[in-house]
């Protein structure tokens, strides 16, 4: 008995320990939260993320980046930005985000503007499709960007482990959310909820399954092909055209997956149908590639990647947030506030 | 199967529940035989036929080199090396010296036929260690085996079967005439010793080399500062990764009952090269010293003749990494610069040798020569090799992408915590598990290699030798 309550007790000290270390240098979230609508989302408090990149930085009530959204003030100029992780951009500080650069940029034209970042992991069309009424009542956007990249399109918008995804029924697409629901064990025993955030459970269960699993995680898009191939001008064309629809004043904002090393590789199916739709539904397009390759011609450094993952691999880093931030500020500067 | 995996810690969980329970010795000797072969089996069963084969056939030469006059000793042991080295030449050479030879040939229309050859794992660790069996047996210094099966014993014996350290019979053959007894203070250095050695392995080596691997794939998208970065990240990652592996199959070995002799120390604070290689790999140093130097004639032949004995040796040596250029050219600048370190120490006063001026600027020459020849070692070809020296010096265009990888940063710590505990435990201070510390200090690292080591492990270095 008296060695058992040792064992605990040292594994407990042990875990303790970690757990300081791992939500100070690793990855402290503040758990989950169920929202009616928005499904899953990060709950509100301090996020740190230092896996890729690194940022500490807050989450709103609606498991977004950044402040509370206050309530419209009369003459505000807001501008809504949707997308994924690389809109979340949990891999730089708040002030390095697109969307805060791109703020930043604005405001000394226009001091009543605002820059909203909805960006969500795993997010994809389906979910700025099925939440544009939501974004419409809370938030009442002026200006749309929406972000787009071949993840949507290729993991992301059939994907029914998300929570919202798209199916196709009799030839027609639409969207769907699956119910809210806590985690399975969360859910029988809510005892448990605590637990959930601490960062010793979450990089664990992540580092087991991998463990268990034996077999390599899939890094890059390529590997990551799904059994089921959509066809992607069709699911493509439905979605611009959707997204035109719901957000009638919008842009897309394009981010493709760019081979520093091999420039001459072509651009992919996805990036190609995604151009030519945007186009056929008059939805304003900007492609970054052409930026980030201009800039890594110049510098030498890529858009993509950090000193703690991959030059060249990954989410976009400061630098590539910047030029985003750049061809926005002249695109919005130009068309949009002209 | 490698250390660092589930499958092996459930493989001597079971191997060590075996010896437990069996009483009777020569029984534990016999299931710890196939054990070892199921170990090497699990890469590729088809080779542990040629395994047996080795062994088998080495003890016989033992015998007939035991029991025959001076004169016939000689010829049984020109078998045994002939027959060793056409096994390992075979499997691992061929195709080099194939390839090496179309190039000449190739001028008269003349091609050799390559053969889809499959290299036995560790088959030159195999290789030297029947090989110092016969010539210690020779030379005298050492007498046959007991039994077969202890040699076999000797050869297969999985901790160390893959990478090392080469163990030399007249140390591991008398541990078997003693009976295997699992004790737990065994239990508790060992367990330590495998942990530090997964430490090393899974938090510094396979963390460096998510740096290292696409530098070395390629130098033309980096900078200079950024190749000199991932060749010291290598220095580190191979050091850690081989002497990780080591210090694993030390803990194994201890856990069992055996004492395997230390193959690393600190070889990076070495002042020379000459004191490099007493540090590093010392298993192999030794048996090249022991069976090849000395064998050349060593120093007794003369100063130029030493010198270019050491040259030969070191070439070998670089050859028995593998059958590429790049391993005899590695092998090469370590085999002349341990003779112009033996001209230098000779002929040049060394009497500031004390001095911390001297001593620091000795340990850089030698740290900075050591790491230019690990980019002969590492690179996939010479062409490779000499553009990532020519741009680290400045003589190739410098522009890159300037990658600073904070892994490098992130391994100081644990690489100054692994040295410090390894030195502790070479001074015989080991925590008693049983005790609160000991637990806690178990848990932490056992929790550690969970959190952090990354996703894909990579494969240890020296398993393709």
């Amino acid at each position: 008995m008296k060695i058992l309550l040792k064992v605990f007790a040292a594994l407990l000290i042990s875990l303790l320990l970690w757990e300081v270390i791992l939500e100070n240098c690793v990855l402290k979230t503040n758990g989950s939260a169920v929202h009616p609508v928005l499904g899953t989302i990060y709950k509100q408090g301090y996020h740190l993320h230092a896996t890729e990149g690194y940022s500490q930085t807050s989450i709103n009530s609606y498991g977004m980046r950044g402040p509370e959204i206050a309530a419209k003030k009369t003459g505000e100029f807001r501008i809504l930005v949707v997308g994924d992780s690389y809109t979340e951009a949990f891999q730089v500080t708040d002030d390095n985000t697109y969307s805060a650069l791109l703020q930043a940029k604005l405001k000394n034209r226009c001091s009543e503007i605002t820059v909203i970042n909805a960006g969500r992991s795993g997010a994809s069309p389906a979910n700025y499709i099925h939440l544009a009424d939501f974004y419409q009542s809370t938030i009442n956007p002026d200006f749309v960007i929406i972000q787009l990249n071949d993840g949507d399109f290729v993991q992301d918008i059939f994907n029914k482990a998300n929570h919202f995804y798209v199916v196709q029924e009799n030839g027609t697409f639409k969207t769907e959310a699956k119910p809210n629901r806590p985690h399975r064990i969360v859910e029988k025993i809510p005892q448990l909820k605590p637990l959930v955030k601490l960062s010793i459970l979450q990089i664990g269960m992540e580092k087991t399954q991998n463990l268990l699993k034996d077999t390599p995680k899939i890094n890059n898009l390529e590997a990551a092909q799904p059994a089921f191939r959509p066809n992607y001008s069709e699911i493509i064309d439905w979605s611009l055209a959707e997204l035109k629809n719901k957000y009638p004043n919008s842009m897309i904002l394009y981010l493709p997956i760019v081979s520093y090393d091999n420039q001459v590789k072509p651009k992919s199916e996805v990036e190609t149908w995604v151009e030519y739709y945007a186009d056929k539904h008059s939805l304003p397009f900007i492609n970054m590639r052409a930026f980030f390759l201009n800039y890594y011609a110049e510098t030498l450094q890529p858009a993509h990647g950090f000193y703690n993952t991959m030059p060249g691999k990954g989410h976009v880093n400061e630098a590539g947030h910047r030029i985003i931030a750049s061809q926005l500020d002249d695109y919005i500067t130009k068309e949009v506030l002209k | 199967m490698i250390f660092s995996s589930i499958a092996f810690l459930i493989f001597f969980c079971l191997v060590l529940i075996a010896m437990t329970c069996i009483k009777s010795p020569p029984l534990k000797k016999m299931v710890l035989l196939a054990a070892s072969y199921y170990f090497y089996a699990y890469w590729d069963y088809r080779f542990v036929f040629l395994m047996f084969v080795m062994s088998l056939a080495n003890y016989y030469f033992g015998k007939k080199i035991e029991e025959n006059s001076p004169h016939r000793q000689k010829h049984w042991l020109a078998c045994g090396i002939v027959f060793n080295l056409i096994i390992l030449g075979f499997f691992k050479y061929y195709n080099f010296f194939i390839e090496s030879a179309n190039s000449v040939l190739t001028q008269m229309d003349i091609k050799l036929p390559f053969l889809e050859i499959i290299l036995p794992v560790g088959i030159s660790f195999i290789t030297f260690e029947v090989m110092s069996y016969i010539i210690d047996i020779y030379r005298g210094t050492n007498k046959s085996a007991n039994t077969f099966w202890d040699l076999a014993l000797l050869v297969a014996f999985f901790p160390h079967l893959i990478a090392g350290p080469i163990l030399k019979p007249a140390h591991f053959l008398p541990q078997l005439a003693n009976n295997i007894l699992i004790k737990r203070t065994n239990l508790e250095q060992g367990v330590q010793l495998f942990l530090i050695g997964l430490v090393k392995k899974n938090l510094i080596a396979d963390r460096l080399a998510l740096f290292v691997d696409p530098v070395f794939q390629n130098p033309h998208a980096f900078n200079t500062p950024t190749i000199w970065l991932a060749v010291v990240a290598y220095a580190i990652q191979i050091y850690c990764d081989f002497s990780g592996y080591t210090d694993m199959a030390i803990g194994c070995a201890k856990c069992l009952g055996f004492n395997i002799p230390q193959n690393f120390n600190m070889p990076y604070i070495s002042r020379s090269i000459t004191e490099f290689w007493r540090r590093w790999h010392i298993s192999l140093s030794t048996w090249l010293r022991d069976y090849l130097y000395i064998s050349l004639g060593g120093n007794r032949k003369g100063r130029v003749r030493q010198y270019c004995n050491l040259t030969i040796v070191m070439l070998l040596g670089g050859l028995w990494h593998g059958a590429s250029w790049n391993f005899v050219v590695w092998g090469g600048l370590h085999g002349t610069a341990l003779a112009v370190h033996k001209i230098y120490s000779e002929y040049f006063n060394t009497a500031q040798a004390d001095s911390k001026i001297y001593s620091f600027f000795s340990w850089l020459a030698t740290f900075v020569f050591v790491c230019i020849a690990w980019v002969f070692f590492r690179s996939k070809d010479f062409a490779v090799s000499w553009y990532m020296v020519q741009k680290m010096f400045y003589l190739a265009p410098s522009q890159g992408t300037a990658w600073y990888a904070s892994s490098l940063l992130i391994v100081i710590p644990f690489l100054i915590l692994a040295h410090y505990v390894r030195n502790k435990m070479d001074k015989n201070y080991y925590f008693p598990l049983t005790s609160f510390k000991g637990l806690v200090a178990l848990f932490f690292t056992l929790l550690g290699l969970l959190f952090l080591a990354p996703l894909n492990s990579s494969p240890f270095i020296y398993f393709q030798f």
